[in-house]
């Protein structure tokens, strides 16, 4: 009995565990929705105050909330406007505004992303041209040479975008797992898809129990070991 | 350390080849957690995963080592998979260049493929950062490339990572056996020390990935339990042959296990010389022949890597004078003082009239050991949540105190012996990383070690756990296990999250 009274707190721990990770889970992230994919890895363009750069078309899936851009001022707060255009008539549809300071050096990747929330949501599969007007300071622009054949940025060099990150909803993490578990499931082998990581995520929250299991075994192993010594 | 209680009764037939049910089922859990990191990880996001696969390939398609003159360093299959996906551009910028999502592109990358002029997968094989590693590890990897040979570069990808999960199941027993070994026969010390060698999640995440260090890994746990049964037994033949065996590979495996020899030697003086006095002699004949098993291969490699025209041995700066394109200018050697200083500035904070050697942001040894350690994924730009860093410091201080505390009070000289065995073995790998990236930082490459590059010493930490453990009243004993294993799959799932909420949200 003694072995039960033992192992039991382990369940205690694991239900814990699992409550605390499900709590977690349930905290909101905001979804990227598109994603152009010219990586923040240098300085493309530098934007002087009343300095204005544009980018597109892009075409998101869903409707986009928030626009995210990746650098950091170079002196100061810089102040940028984010206008979300129709790339074909170019009027605005939305427009959000994002503040930025000085990057530190060696700061993490994450420490150089902004995200301008824009004041209205724009509606899915339309395409879009976003620009960025700096208002009072001066903002290096992160970027890298053009991944997209079909984006062009204006007013610098060509052959480079800015990297551009469109956001969505506000989800908690749990309820994304459909979306994240689809994207997953491409650029795999041909036999794995969504339910490959429904199951692996359901096996994960079996290896909680499967966990208390081995400890319940193997302290009833060490315990007929001492009965047999003594 | 050992055998202070009786040990377990011995099974017989074919049951003492099965597990015992505690390892079977921890095992499992190893394993599912195994092939989860495997999906997850998008493709080539783990460190070097674009040069090491390019070494598998090939191997596999021709046999040949990378490094052929006038090669480009990836296969056009590789190039074109990696680029459909988008893996270069987002290797260190998840946040801005996270894999293509598209359905559309994925499907165009599979009707190339399958078009009547499929990209080559012979084409490569051009110099690339991993040419200089012995074969070893790449050529268990090409069993899991040539299971989905005729799939897409991703199938045979994925099919390596797969089969990384039997390396760290490999190494969870490994943990099993050390522990059963050092702290004797006893299930939930055991059981404590495999969970930590098998669910460490940085160890999950570089095992499954397509890396020697996931053999590396399992081959150390292993040696550090030889090593153990070698002192324990008294250097008993077969113990003997399977460290040197073990040490052999490990060293065909990855440069960094030339670490191994010397606490490797260690065991085998200290188990020959526990030996009575009239049976040193006939001893002798045996250790002379496995130290072939160990010596013969190694020298094997050197010598065919010589005749190639390639380093065997991964090359450090100072060593080999000029880096790969061989225009660098004259490397710089070690300057004892210098090094004094850089190790200080690694572990303490920098003195006022020491010249600055940091190349972290925080403390070295909590940015890399700590935090690296711990869980930073992708090419080391997924980080786990700020407080689970902390955590960690606190918890491996903790852990590190109570061990020492509770290894203060061991006097046996077997004890003692199996000590200066697992001691060697560690200061023999930080001495090893700390040469390298200090000629590194000196000769201007930056920053070289690792959090993942003290992996290798997992089952240490594993046995520190174990002896933890093993040292609370039976009654809290197993809730002591529990929380352990409770703590590691928590982390797990946190690290596996962060991962997909990096690549896919």
């Amino acid at each position: 009995m003694s072995v039960w009274r033992g192992w039991l707190p382990c369940v205690g721990f694991a239900l814990l565990a699992v409550v605390g990770l499900v709590v977690a889970g349930s905290q909101s992230i905001t979804l990227r929705v598109l994603a152009l994919g010219a990586p923040s890895e240098s300085q493309i363009a530098i934007l002087h105050p009343h300095g204005a750069v544009c980018e597109g078309p892009v075409t998101s899936p869903s409707p986009v909330r928030d626009v995210r851009i990746f650098g950091a001022s170079t002196g100061g707060r810089a102040r940028l406007t984010v206008d979300v255009q129709d790339a074909d008539t170019h009027r605005v549809l939305a427009s959000g505004n994002l503040e930025a300071l000085p990057a530190e050096i060696g700061a993490a990747p994450t420490a150089i992303e902004h995200t301008a929330q824009l004041k209205r949501a724009v509606p899915g599969n339309r395409r879009l041209r976003i620009c960025l007007t700096e208002a009072v300071n001066t903002f290096s622009l992160e970027g890298s040479s053009a991944i997209n054949p079909k984006v062009e940025m204006t007013g610098k060099t060509k052959g480079e975008e800015f990297s551009l990150v469109l956001l969505g909803d506000k989800r908690s993490l749990l309820s994304s797992l459909s979306t994240a578990f689809t994207r997953a499931s491409l650029w795999r082998p041909s036999w794995v898809g969504s339910w490959t990581f429904w199951a692996l995520a359901i096996g994960l929250l079996t290896t909680f129990g499967l966990g208390v299991g081995a400890v319940a075994s193997a302290a009833a192993d060490d315990e007929e070991q001492d009965r047999a010594a003594s | 350390m050992q055998r202070s209680v009786p040990a377990a009764p011995e099974r017989g037939g074919l049951r003492r080849l099965a597990p015992p049910k505690s390892l079977a089922v921890l095992l499992v859990v190893v394993m599912l957690v195994g092939l989860a990191w495997a999906l997850v990880v998008p493709p080539w996001q783990s460190p070097d995963e674009i040069a090491h696969f390019a070494y598998t390939q090939t191997l596999a398609e021709s046999f040949r080592l990378p490094g052929i003159p006038g090669r480009p360093e990836e296969s056009s299959d590789q190039s074109v998979a990696d680029a459909a996906v988008g893996a270069g551009p987002g290797t260190f910028y998840p946040q801005s260049a996270p894999p293509d999502w598209n359905r559309s592109d994925y499907a165009a990358y599979l009707a190339r493929e399958r078009g009547a002029h499929p990209p080559s997968k012979s084409n490569g094989g051009g110099g690339n950062p991993a040419s200089s590693n012995p074969p070893l590890y790449y050529l268990f990897a090409d069993v899991g490339y040539l299971i989905d040979h005729s799939g897409t570069a991703f199938g045979r990808l994925y099919a390596i990572r797969i089969s990384g999960v039997l390396l760290v199941l490999l190494t969870t027993v490994g943990g099993w056996l050390l522990a059963g070994e050092t702290l004797g026969r006893r299930r939930l010390p055991q059981l404590a020390c495999a969970a930590v060698a098998g669910l460490l999640p940085m160890n999950t995440f570089i095992s499954t990935s397509v890396n020697p260090d996931a053999l590396l890994i399992a081959l150390w746990t292993l040696a550090l339990w030889v090593g153990a049964r070698v002192i324990n037994h008294r250097a008993r033949g077969w113990d003997v042959l399977a460290l040197c065996a073990l040490t052999a590979s490990a060293i065909l495996t990855k440069a960094t296990s030339y670490a191994l020899v010397a606490p490797v030697l260690l065991a085998l003086i200290i188990g020959w010389r526990r030996r009575p006095a009239s049976e040193r002699g006939p001893a002798l004949k045996p250790m002379a022949a496995a130290g072939v098993v160990l010596v013969v291969p190694v020298l094997g490699w050197l010598a065919l890597a010589h005749s190639l025209g390639r380093a065997g041995i991964n090359s450090i700066p100072s060593s080999s004078g000029a880096s790969a394109s061989g225009a660098s200018p004259p490397a710089r050697s070690v300057n004892i003082r210098q090094f004094l200083s850089y190790l200080w500035q690694f572990y303490l904070p920098r003195l006022p009239f020491l010249t600055p050697f940091r190349s972290t942001r925080q403390l070295p040894v909590y940015d890399i050991w700590v935090q690296q350690g711990a869980g930073t994924f992708g090419w080391l730009v997924v980080y786990l949540p700020q407080w689970l860093y902390t955590a960690a410091a606190i918890a491996g201080a903790g852990v590190g105190i109570a061990a020492v505390g509770l290894l203060s009070r061991l006097h046996i000289r077997k004890h003692l012996a199996l000590l200066a065995f697992f001691a060697l073995t560690l200061l023999a790998l930080l001495v090893l990383l700390h040469v390298s990236d200090y000629l590194s930082i000196i000769n201007g490459d930056g920053q070289f070690v690792q959090g993942r590059y003290l992996l290798p010493v997992v089952g240490l930490l594993g046995l520190a756990v174990g002896l933890i453990v093993r040292a609370t009243p039976m009654p809290a004993r197993p809730s002591a296990c529990g929380l352990v294993i409770t703590v590691l799959l928590a982390v797990q799932a946190i690290s596996l999250a962060a991962v997909v909420q990096a690549y896919y949200l």
